[in-house]
């Protein structure tokens, strides 16, 4: 049964992505649940729960107020909790019980909204999906509710990252390894959506030229902000010698205004039925460092994605997997796989795990040890582990 | 960037004068602090040699209990479901059930000895038919003893928590035999024994060569089992009531509640039905203990002074109780951290409210706490929900009273304190592990 696990723990559930995605923007983050959902967040999924203020609630929701549709004491706790700390926006998260007898999240916005006058919405999650899937629709959400319209030129030359949380970029300083290299590489930044982020650069994220899409949690924002106003979006992490490859794409769509997934490119054409090298991890930072080791060896290598994405962003050898045995195929004849140490289970015994420490997966197990893959130095130890074949 | 503002806290802290028992704070929204101490039904059920978990739930509720495995380093001992979209709207809940904890078991490659099985908020409102899960793998697996836990918060507001329930199914196990005098049971799995030193029953019992049992000493299930000879069962966790009345009914023996109380009379008060029970005599015993106790007491309040002192329900079960003892000896304590008390705590809530009704008591849940300031002065806390609110490098830290009782407890309480002083250290890392007292990764 494919939903069986018993050697690897499950990726950061959809709420976990919503409240992360969310974390930094001033808003208050209200979790329709009965508990747990915010004690599981902030332990296992949330890096800056402790130190950096943010505004996520659980509702409490008990059995009978469930039975009787009793939504009104939800609208109330809401518009409390609001009136007091006055957040500048407003996100109902979903749970599998209001999911299952579908609370009208929407109707509940809006009443909430006629009674703070703060913008509220929605953020569809229901408990069942992953973080990808979570925080992927409340970047959609900030892009449709809180990007301002165009009313200033764009800027030239100026990008907006997306889909930048701690789940999936985790070692300290990664945002601003990240922002200096796509400055250095004569990039201004837009907006970073939304980790060490300005929420007002975050408004004024449709002057942008082009929309750099880390992770897969900022595919569904691209999309929206290329309706809303046009950009074009280029999906991949400047890492290692995928690096240029990658200013190159970005270069080009600000000029033609198509969207690319340069990664995809880089680890096209190889032979699809061997692996020499695997990387487990989600579908656009596994990819881009799969990208980055095909450029630096000759094996084929292989990009092996668990975490759930949109198909335009795993294809060829970015594989999407669901259930252990189905991983264990993808880095099955692998010499060395790359993923994270609680992987250990499922790689060959013939093959070396490279361990890539992934916040979304293992949370605070190996946290010490979490690599800045924008970090050039990093990256290269990283890289020489997997041509030598190293392991810690 | 964003400014931070601050809060109206009038719903979220009072006097104790003006405090309702035993709910002093309306419900609504609800915040969790990053403090993470306590033991969760993940904790607990390790406990039990040789058993193994199933969890059978969607990916964010999964997570939680998982990681929790995880970060005790017993993801082996871990198996779950993931539930999907289709398993709710396309397909039979009880089937998806029945043949996932199926492939769990066939997919390990030892048989556990005992399985929890955890079902959640979802299979009460499918209406999933988990007496015929249970009868199929009974009768599929008879060498496994399957316990029918619950992981269902929706329902705990109103009735059995999942880790009381947990705790009872947990007792299920033990074997009927003929009472042995000189056993004694500690039902509640996370309610730590502490030592001869720091708790008098522990003292008592071996004084009278007693042994007291508890789940996690046990080597194996087959010895967890046999505990089932014990002639007494005791328990001091409030949570573990139901287990502990559940085991004694079943199996025909007494049950002694041990409340945790802090002051002389309590202590007294709990202690007497045992002794009774036994023929004890337990005066002398309880003179010598409260004499070095007295003597802890003084020191202590030489080393403290009138350092303001904050307590919280993490670390102690009473701190109603705690709190009258502490300001009747002397101290100052300033702040309490509960978003409810036992009914027990009565006589001292109005004690407190009549001898010192400038003692606040503060919420945990409510959502403004999330911008409760850090006071302007050193604050000793007693707990690690009370060291995280008032940002205190100075703390003890402690759950589930952390093996204190009687006047042993008072009198290690005293040294704890006075080391939370001398010894500040960084709350961080300490108040965010799960589960204090088990194994960590981290």
């Amino acid at each position: 049964m494919r939903q069986v696990y018993t050697q690897v723990p499950c990726y950061a559930g959809d709420v976990s992505g919503a409240a992360s995605a969310l974390y930094e923007l001033g808003g208050m983050v209200v979790i329709h649940d009965p508990s747990g959902c915010n004690s599981t967040y902030n332990t296992h999924d949330e890096t800056r729960w402790y130190d950096k203020e943010s505004l996520i609630f659980i509702s409490g929701l008990n059995d009978m107020d469930a039975i009787v549709g009793n939504d009104e004491k939800l609208v109330d706790d809401v518009v409390e909790a609001a009136q007091n700390l006055h957040p500048r926006f407003i996100a109902l998260c979903n749970s599998p019980i209001p999911y299952i007898i579908g609370t009208d999240f929407e109707g509940l916005s809006e009443m909430i909204a006629d009674q703070t006058g703060v913008p509220v919405f929605y953020i569809p999650t229901n408990g069942l999906h992953d973080y990808v899937d979570g925080a992927g629709r409340a970047f959609e959400a900030v892009a449709e509710m809180l990007v301002d319209d165009l009313g200033e030129a764009k800027r030239p030359h100026s990008v907006n990252i997306l889909g930048l949380t701690p789940l999936d970029f985790d070692a300290p300083g990664s945002a601003v390894s990240l922002e200096q290299k796509l400055v250095d590489a004569g990039w201004q930044i837009q907006s970073n959506w939304a980790l060490d982020s300005d929420p007002e650069a975050i408004c004024g994220a449709g002057r942008a030229a082009v929309n750099l899409v880390v992770s897969s949690t900022g595919w569904r924002a691209a999309k929206v902000l290329k309706a809303r106003f046009g950009t074009p979006a280029v999906a991949g992490c400047p890492v290692g010698s995928f690096s240029e490859t990658l200013f190159d794409a970005l270069e080009r769509s600000a000029r033609d205004g198509r969207t690319r997934l340069p990664y995809l490119d880089g680890i096209q054409g190889q032979p699809s039925d061997e692996v020499q090298t695997a990387v487990i991890g989600e579908a656009v930072q596994a990819g881009s460092i799969a990208a980055a080791c095909a450029a630096e060896q000759r094996g084929p290598v292989r990009a092996v994605v668990p975490t759930e994405c949109s198909k335009a962003l795993c294809a060829g050898q970015v594989i999407s997997v669901n259930g252990e045995a189905a991983v264990k195929t993808a880095v099955g004849g692998a010499e060395a796989v790359m993923a994270d140490r609680l992987y250990a289970p499922l790689v060959p015994d013939q093959a070396k795990l490279i361990p890539l420490h992934h916040f979304a997966f293992s949370g605070r197990i190996g946290y010490d040890r979490a690599v800045n893959f924008f970090d050039n130095g990093e990256f290269s130890n990283l890289a020489k582990e997997i041509k030598n074949g190293n392991t810690q | 960037m964003l400014k931070r503002v601050r809060a109206d806290f009038s719903e979220a802290s009072l006097p104790i004068s003006q405090a309702h028992f035993p709910a002093p704070f309306a419900a609504g929204l609800e915040f969790n602090t990053p403090e993470h101490s306590h033991w969760n039904i993940v904790h607990i059920g390790m406990q039990l040699p040789e058993s193994r978990q199933i969890y059978i739930c969607g990916d964010n509720c999964m997570r939680g209990v998982v990681m929790t495995a995880d970060e005790m380093d017993a993801g082996d001992r871990f198996g779950m479901v993931l539930l999907e979209d289709k398993d709710l709207m396309d397909s039979d809940l009880t089937e998806v059930t029945l043949q996932g904890i199926i492939g769990c078991i066939e997919k390990w490659q030892r048989r556990p000895k005992a399985v929890l099985v955890f079902p959640v908020c979802l299979h009460h409102f499918m209406g999933t038919d988990m007496d015929r899960v249970y009868e199929v793998l009974e009768a599929k697996y008879p060498d496994i003893f399957w316990l029918r836990c619950w992981m269902d918060p929706i329902m705990q507001k109103r009735g059995t928590t999942p880790d009381e329930r947990e705790r009872l199914e947990m007792t299920r196990p033990l074997y009927d035999l003929p009472a042995d005098p000189a056993q004694v049971n500690l039902i509640g799995a996370d309610t730590p024994l502490g030592s001869e030193q720091t708790n008098d029953f522990a003292a008592l019992f071996a004084r009278h060569g007693v042994q007291v049992n508890t789940t996690g000493a046990c080597p194996d299930f087959e010895a967890y089992r046999k505990t089932g000879a014990a002639a007494v069962e005791v328990y001091v966790s409030p949570m573990a009531r139901l287990a502990a009345e559940g085991v004694a009914a079943r199996l025909n023996r007494p049950s002694f509640y041990l409340s945790a109380g802090w002051r002389d009379a309590e202590i007294e008060a709990a202690l007497a039905p045992v002794a009774a029970h036994y023929g004890w005599d337990v005066s002398d015993f309880l003179k010598t203990r409260k004499t070095a106790a007295e003597k802890a007491v003084a020191a202590a309040k030489t080393r403290v002074g009138r350092m303001p002192i904050a307590i919280d329900t993490v670390g102690v079960f009473r701190p109603l109780s705690l709190a009258r003892f502490l300001i009747e000896a002397g101290f100052n304590v300033v702040r309490l951290y509960a978003d409810g008390f036992l009914d027990e705590e009565k006589t001292d809530f109005d004690w407190l409210r009549s001898h010192a009704p400038s003692v606040i008591v503060c919420s945990t849940l409510r959502p403004e706490m999330r911008r409760w300031p850090a006071p302007d002065e050193k604050v000793l806390a007693i707990g690690p929900r009370a060291a995280w609110f008032e940002k205190s490098r100075y703390f003890v830290q402690m759950v589930a009273n952390g093996g204190l009782w009687g006047y042993g407890g008072q009198a290690a309480l005293m040294q704890e304190m006075c080391s939370a002083l001398d010894c500040p250290k960084d709350p961080k890392p300490v108040i965010g592990q799960k589960g204090w007292g088990c194994t960590c990764v981290l």
